[in-house]
């Protein structure tokens, strides 16, 4: 535990050298010749995944590297799997967009792989000093890219809401994280585990780092958007750029809610061990902010004109679910947000792709611009569609199977609570039906206006037409066959409670 | 009088709280970005002075990388807030509602 | 490869089939999907001649089982599906009313290829929803239906298709989640410690056999139901909305005008032929089973219920001008007699309302066509618009008396077997107050003559209205649409011993359960 085994983050550093040669790259190369870095970048995330899908099968157990700071178990080579293919899909949108945009290509594609090279870190995340390096790695590099559209007041906009109230939840975290070490003395995540400090919790002396839990999980609570840090949601995901916001509704979510199932593992769960009384009230107060999540996020959006608004409130939505995860606090709950989480991958990316597509036609986001989808692109309306019905967890797809163990979990803990939140989720279940239909009623039940520009998209890029049909594909799959990705979660899960 | 740890939760308490006065109130997006910074190294100061009394000196060095993340933050926003200067020509974080719904 | 599964799937086989027919000979698609809706007939026949030769001491046949979905534990969902009379039957006449639905379809113009596609995935959910035997399985091809009638309405649809669509798929899907509530419910209530259940928890003939074994000793929530008295109680009630809407009970039933005056005319057959049947199957096989003793406790509001669906139904159906609107109601009234005889928990309630699943079935499906019909050729419903039609189209006014004599409930003709044995056996009912139910309902067949006898009158009879002059009569193919459902409504009017045959040992099964617990 205490050697430096640096080989064992390789996709780390792959990443990082890449990044450092398309920087490279960039500034030898005129603005309008950027091909090299976005190879450099492609290269790059496509070993790193590579790497972590060939760890994973050589996996024993827990391995440690940088002195105990870094950890690779099954839950880290899932995630950091999950955020390769993440980036490569946002890679492929920008790929994509970027055709539209004059300049700043290389800054956009070395931003994307700095922030894949957080979630990586995030995945492995040892101790509160990583955690904060790696979440600021994401989080500044997601600053840029919200605010990248230079031109748009809308998206300079976005970029100023986002890092007033993202720089605000990370000075939360930060002390929160002084708290605790104060509380203590050790910024390791197994330190917490194992000193005793769930008897500090449970009890009044426990105070400074009761504290310093519930500042952290404010941090936290900010990254993946619950209530009541969610005001940032819908505006940053209007105002951005369109492969910049799927980014940002898969990559960053999953990072939050990595750290925050390694945050409460660490906290709360030896407290949960013990059977202490401390545990019941904080399995409350993490329901109760994701009841709250649901019906915000829900209820949001069904007045949203703006589809990328529309889908900044359903993401809330999304996590309060997860949340609902959280607040079950055993190997089912998590086994659930990790399902939950890959369902969610191949769903949401899937709809922002057709997103970035339409858009780069029409030049709007509003919902009644997707009117006659159906009819001039049955095959973008399709995935749009599967990817919507997914989201709202219509059987047999993968969105379904999500929400469906994430209900098992927290009705199996069978108290009022839980019933009373599974009952919250099934109304936000069918809030969230409605606004979902309507953009389907309108793809396909409404005619598009004559002469407007709704029309057939044709010279769609090889990786984008890949993305959408590995999204499509992928939204069956894991609504059909559920068990080869089951075990994958559970043995993640199961990784992460042995800590 | 000999200076405790806890004088130093203090300075850092109060510190934490003027930072969080000025990001509510303050309306020039320059203030609420000092203000965000004040509650980062009120953190700090929290952590160099655990470390310092109680632990090992590893938060201290935390320290040093959070002052890092702390000015790479400042010149990304002021880059932003520059960028919304030149499309404004003011800087009010009240007025920046082009987003809502 | 059982018939069974066969039957399930090759609308799905058609379905990939018509997603690669090319934009320009999207004509193509419908003879695919035609040809597929023949094949599904003729494996639902087969599939419903088994049924007649279950051999003793089994309940299903065609039974296959295959492990789906293992979480672990006794978590473990099956690919499970059997036949037993009951769903041999639905099965039958989904398979039959697929073959004139296709044919009505053939008007269809916009948009063939999604058209085809989305009515193949319907009955593979529906087929699948008749066989499952695993209630989750049931659960998944439930909702797999929803999606394509959605779209079905919504695209193909009237003026109103939009509103009627996303209502019908909200209501569907308000009642649904009420049922996996209570699949997981009755899930965990069984796996618990002490419940000595040692099936599979997602097993409706294993539940159904725990639920008998259990009987007075508190049912399969006995677990539960020591602690919270309440829950199967609030589990039961929880299922029978799920099931009410699709029925539809009053008061579930605002969804159903709106979705048939707005449906095409083939959607409009399979909606009341086939979906409504779900809802009466649903209750039939997973609700009454699972909680005979909660069923005995609430036969009186059941009883009220259909009651009033009968009656209000019929007032409603009075009141219409539209035809098509008329029917919509009429199938409320008559969906209601469903109701009364499975409140009345006799062996000749259950008859009846067995019976009326199927005939009215198919002469709410020949009623759907006859509408449809007239509609082509007058573009307009209202009842007060035509007049003297058989003059003008004998062969088509006769089809026409016949559905909805049969819908009356003349005896002779198939409809009158179903109400009789209802009416007949919700008068014996087992709870207090049946007879006073029973009177009141009866009202409902008066109502349900004076509106029917009065659409003949304002349609058939009288002066040849001068706007329906040039009518031509049936055509071929819009005769043998209706043919196939005609056989039946005249044959089981005559002789409905087959039909009673296929589904007996059901219900001396069920009358067992229900009986063990009443008495």
């Amino acid at each position: 535990m205490n050697e430096w085994n640096i080989g064992l983050a390789m996709p780390e550093w792959i990443l990082a050298i890449s990044a450092l040669v398309a920087l490279f790259l960039d500034a030898r190369t005129p603005y309008h010749r950027k091909e090299g870095v976005g190879n450099a970048v492609w290269i790059g995330v496509i070993v790193a995944t590579l790497w972590s899908i060939m760890q994973g099968f050589g996996l024993d157990g827990k391995e440690y590297a940088f002195r105990g700071r870094y950890g690779l178990d099954a839950f880290s080579v899932l995630f950091k799997v999950i955020f390769g293919i993440t980036a490569m899909f946002v890679m492929a949108m920008s790929d994509t967009w970027l055709k539209r945009v004059d300049r700043g290509h290389g800054e956009f594609r070395l931003l994307t792989i700095f922030a894949t090279m957080g979630m990586f870190f995030v995945a492995s995340v040892e101790d509160f000093a990583t955690l904060f390096v790696a979440l600021e790695l994401i989080t500044v590099s997601f600053y840029c890219l919200t605010a990248f559209k230079r031109n748009d007041v809308r998206s300079i906009e976005a970029g100023i809401k986002y890092i007033v109230l993202g720089a605000l939840a990370s000075a939360f975290l930060l002390l929160g994280i002084a708290f605790i070490y104060g509380a203590t003395g050790s910024l390791l995540l197994r330190d917490l585990a194992s000193s005793g400090a769930a008897d500090q919790i449970g009890h009044a002396g426990g105070a400074l780092l009761q504290f310093g839990v519930l500042l952290t999980l404010v941090g936290l609570g900010f990254k993946i958007a619950a209530v009541p840090f969610q005001v940032w949601t819908p505006d940053v995901y209007e105002g951005a750029a369109s492969p910049v916001t799927a980014f940002l509704s898969m990559g960053s979510k999953a990072a939050g809610f990595v750290l925050l199932l390694k945050v409460v593992r660490a906290c709360l769960g030896p407290m949960a061990d013990s059977g202490l009384a401390a545990a019941s009230s904080w399995g409350a107060l993490i329901a109760l902010l994701a009841g709250l999540t649901i019906l915000y996020g829900n209820l949001g959006a069904m007045w949203q004109g703006n589809l990328k608004r529309l889908l900044g409130y359903s993401s809330i939505g999304h996590a309060g679910y997860l949340l609902m995860g959280v607040m079950a606090f055993n190997h089912a709950g998590f086994t659930a947000i990790l399902y939950y989480l890959m369902a969610y991958l191949f769903t949401v990316l899937g709809v922002f792709a057709v997103v970035v597509l339409v858009n780069g036609l029409t030049k709007s986001h509003r919902v009644d611009d997707y009117a006659g989808l159906g009819r001039t692109n049955p095959f973008l309306a399709l995935v749009l569609t599967c990817g919507l019905l997914s989201l709202a967890g219509v059987p047999p797809l993968a969105g379904f199977f999500g929400k469906f163990l994430i209900f098992r979990a927290v009705i199996a803990k069978g108290t009022v609570v839980a019933y009373s939140l599974a009952a919250v989720g099934s109304l936000g279940v069918v809030v969230s039906m409605y606004y979902y239909l309507c953009v389907v009623k309108r793809i396909y039940m409404h005619e598009a206006p004559e002469n407007g520009p709704m029309k057939t998209i044709s010279g769609i890029s090889r990786p984008m037409m890949a993305v959408l049909w590995i999204c499509l594909i992928g939204i069956f799959v894991l609504g059909f066959f559920v068990q080869p990705f089951m075990s994958l979660a559970e043995q993640a899960a199961s990784a992460l409670l042995a800590g | 009088m000999s200076i405790g740890p806890y004088h130093y939760l203090g300075l850092a308490a109060a510190l934490f709280a003027i930072g969080v006065i000025g990001v509510v109130t303050r309306r020039n997006a320059i203030g609420v970005l000092i203000g965000v910074e004040l509650m980062l190294n009120a953190a700090n100061i929290n952590l160099v002075a655990f470390s310092r009394f109680s632990g090992g000196l590893d938060a201290q060095i935390f320290a040093i990388f959070v002052i890092v993340i702390a000015a790479a933050e400042a010149a990304v926003a002021l880059a932003i807030i520059l960028q919304l200067f030149e499309k404004r020509s003011d800087v009010d974080v009240d007025r920046a509602r082009t987003l809502r719904g | 490869m059982s018939a069974l599964t066969f039957a399930i799937f090759a609308p799905i086989v058609g379905m990939i089939a018509i997603l690669f027919v090319k934009k320009e000979e999207a004509e193509k698609a419908k003879t695919i999907g035609f040809l597929t809706s023949l094949v599904m007939f003729a494996a639902c026949t087969y599939v419903a001649w088994q049924c007649f030769h279950i051999p003793e001491g089994q309940q299903y046949v065609l039974e296959s089982k295959a492990l789906w979905i293992d979480l672990g534990g006794s978590f473990q969902v099956h690919y499970h599906i059997g036949v037993d009379g009951l769903s041999g039957m639905l099965i039958f006449l989904t398979g039959l009313l697929s073959v004139c639905a296709a044919l009505a379809s053939f008007t269809i113009k916009q948009s063939v290829r999604g058209y085809w596609a989305m009515f193949l995935l319907l009955h593979c959910g529906v087929i699948g929803t008749f066989a499952s035997l695993d209630m989750f399985l049931f659960y998944v091809f439930w909702e797999i239906m929803l999606l394509p009638m959605y779209f079905l309405i919504g695209v193909w649809g009237g003026p109103r298709r939009i509103y009627a669509a996303i209502k019908f798929f909200l209501y569907t899907l308000f009642g649904s989640i009420f049922l996996l509530a209570g699949i997981l419910i009755v899930y965990f209530a069984v796996t618990a410690e002490g419940s000595g259940f040692t099936g599979n928890p997602f097993s409706i003939p294993d539940l159904t056999d725990y639920a008998l074994a259990m009987k007075g000793s508190g049912g399969i929530l006995h677990n539960f139901a020591s602690s919270l008295s309440w829950i199967p109680t609030a589990v039961f009630w929880g299922m029978f909305v799920a099931f009410a809407v699709k029925v539809p009970v009053f008061p579930f039933h605002t969804w159903l005008p709106d979705a048939h005056v707005e449906a095409p005319t083939p959607i409009s057959v399979i909606l009341a032929g086939i979906l409504l049947k779900l809802g009466g199957y649903g209750m039939l096989r997973i609700n009454f089973p699972l909680f005979p003793e909660v069923l005995a406790d609430s036969a009186f509001i059941i009883g009220t219920l259909g009651c009033i669906s009968i009656v209000y139904g019929a007032l409603v159906a009075m009141a219409q001008t539209d035809f098509k609107k008329m029917v919509a109601y009429s199938s409320v009234s008559h969906m209601g007699f469903c109701l009364l005889g499975f409140a009345s928990m006799t062996s000749e309630g259950m008859n009846g309302a067995i019976l009326q699943l199927f005939n009215h079935g198919t002469i709410s499906g020949m009623l759907f066509l006859v509408v449809g019909v007239v509609y082509e050729r007058a573009h307009h419903r209202d009842l007060n618009r035509f007049g003297g039609l058989m003059w003008r189209m004998p062969v088509y006014a006769t089809i026409s008396s016949i559905a909805i004599f049969a819908s009356i409930g003349l005896p002779g003709l198939s409809g009158f077997w179903g109400e009789f044995l209802s009416f007949a056996g919700s008068f014996k009912g087992l709870y207090s107050g049946a007879k006073i139910i029973t009177v009141i309902a009866t009202l409902g067949l008066v109502f349900t003559a004076a509106y029917y006898l009065r659409a003949i009158q304002k349609v058939f009879l009288g002066k040849t209205n001068p706007a329906c002059e040039q009518f031509p009569d049936l055509d071929k193919r819009e005769f043998w649409m209706i043919m196939p459902l005609l056989v039946p409504t005249i044959l089981f009017g005559i002789y409905p011993k087959y039909l009673i045959e296929i589904y007996q040992p059901f219900v001396e099964s069920f009358m067992t359960l229900v009986a063990k617990v009443g008495a």
